[in-house]
Formats: structure tokens, sequence, C-alpha cells
């Protein structure tokens, strides 16, 4: 009997949990960048000192798959578009930067028996919304911009990195 | 049980319990790295500019606890080990080569776990282009 729990083991081991998503952002309305930076409307990088923080942007989900994790069960794709555009609007943003997605493996896939059983992936999607200040010296009407950024921030001046 | 067993099982429990993660994002990177379809600040229903693909960019943070064992007369022993995630604004630097007119465009972001009992593997995958807005490669 002392084979038993060896076997017990190994087939445990055999087992695989987990699953996997891809996050998109098809009908965002607001440019999402997972570093600090993000272009104007002509083109130009905007000095982070212009990147005023105005609410935070955060999301979370989890991902289910069984069988080796071959078979998706939900969350096989996430659209963050919804989400993240009603956060921004109500957050008065124009973007949303330093965007980060962080994965963790949910502590019950250990358990699952030669791979049958569901396992899943719990992710947290997070950034900050921000807004841009007019430059020293800009025409008060730029600073007026409306929410989700309009034709007027194409003709803000802006500094190239 | 043997001693052996217990000790996987309680090992592969304490790393359940450790919360590991992989974390991605390219804070400190100048180029912006973009997802989805808006690439610059304006107005949200203008088409997309004109961009031309200068190469492709794949990385990924990651994760990883395994573990082996043996059993010797004198008992057992386990071995654990572990990768720490990759430095994805180091990875991005190089791929845009410093260059301030280029954006990476994120073609798929894929947060993923997999594991049973003997250890697991957490990452965020990202798969990407190097893109130049509005201009020639």
């Amino acid at each position: 009997m002392r084979t038993a729990p060896l076997v017990a083991v190994v087939l445990a081991a055999a087992g695989c949990a987990g699953a996997s998503s891809h996050v998109r952002a098809d009908a965002s309305r607001y440019p999402v960048s997972m570093s600090g930076s993000v272009r104007d409307g002509s083109g130009r990088v905007v000095a982070s000192s212009r990147l005023e923080r105005v609410g935070g942007y955060a999301e979370a989900y989890t991902a289910w798959a069984m069988i080796w994790t071959i078979v998706p069960l939900a969350n096989r794709t996430h659209d963050v578009s919804e989400a993240l555009n009603a956060q921004v609007q109500a957050a008065r943003g124009e973007a949303v930067v330093n965007f980060t997605a962080v994965a963790r493996p949910c502590a019950s896939n250990i358990f699952t028996i030669v791979g049958v059983l569901p396992g899943c992936t719990d992710v947290e999607l997070s950034g900050d919304i921000v807004r841009v200040r007019p430059e020293a010296g800009a025409a008060p009407s730029a600073s007026a911009a409306p929410s989700g950024g309009g034709p007027a921030l194409a003709s803000l001046p802006s500094e190239e990195r | 049980m043997t001693r052996g067993p217990l000790t996987i099982l309680a090992v592969a429990l304490a790393a359940a319990c450790g919360t590991p993660m992989a974390t991605a994002n390219f804070r400190g990177v100048h180029n912006p790295v973009l997802l989805g379809p808006r690439e610059r600040l304006g107005d949200a229903k203008a088409p997309p500019a004109a961009s031309a693909k200068v190469r492709d960019f794949s990385v990924e943070a990651f994760e990883a606890f395994t573990q082996t064992s043996s059993y010797a007369p004198g008992g057992s022993s386990t071995t654990l080990s572990a990768s720490t995630a990759a430095r994805l604004p180091a990875a991005a630097l190089r791929a845009t080569g410093g260059d301030p007119a280029l954006d990476i465009r994120i073609t798929d972001l894929n947060p993923k776990s997999k594991g049973n009992i003997a250890g697991y593997r957490v990452a965020v995958e990202i798969e990407a282009d190097v893109v130049r807005p509005g201009g020639k490669p």
C-alpha cells in the first residue's frame, strides 16, 4: 500500500488546471496606453508634467477553463471598452495611461483531478485616468476641451521626448 | 500517506496561498504602448491614422514555481525554483531603439495561468507591433 499515495500524487500531478484570457479594447473611445505616454492630436507625445491624474480605472474578472485548460468556459476574451469608457467619461478624463494587467492563478487549480475539473485565472486590470493640462500661455479655450478629447486638443502644443 | 507526498502537498498549498502573480505594464517607457484603436487624444470618431509597421514585438511577464522531489533511503528532499517577471520596459526600449517617434501597438494581451500540485506558471503574454505613426518604416 506504500505505492498508493505515490500513485495518487502522480495522478494529481498529471492534471493541469488554469485558464487563459485575451484582453481587448476594440470599442474604446479613449487612448489606452500601458506606458505613461500618450500622443496628442498632432501626434506629439504629451509631456508627463502635463498629464493630470483625474481618477483611476480598475476592473477585475476571472477566466475559467477545463480539460487541461483546453476548453474555455468563461472570459476567454474580455473586452474592457464598456467599463473603461464609462469610467473615463465619469472622471472627465481623456486617456488611460499606465494600464496594467495582473494575472493570478486561482488556489483551486491545485485540486484538479487529472486535469478534468475547471481551473481559473484571476485577472486584475488598472490604470490612471488622465487629462491634459494646458501649457502655460495656452489659449483659455484649449483648457476647456470636452471630456474624451476634442479637436481643440490637436492644436495644443506638446513636448516631444 | 508518507512524508514525501505530504511535503509536496504542503509546499503546493503554501504556494497557492502566497498569491503568486505576473504583472505587466510599461511604466517609464517614453513611447505610447497602446491597446485598442485610439492612438492619440482627440476626436474619438476620427478614423485611425495611417501607420507603418517597423517590426514585431513580443514579451511576457511571468512567475513560475516548480518542484522536484527525490526519494532516498534517508528521506525526501524538495527543490523549489522560481523565475521573476521579465523587465518589460527594457524590452520595449530595445524594440523602439529609443526612437520617440515610434509607438507599440498591442495585438494580443494574454493573462494566463496553468498549474497543478507540482507547481504553476502564471504569465501575461504580450504580442505587439512597433509602428511609426503616419510615416514610413
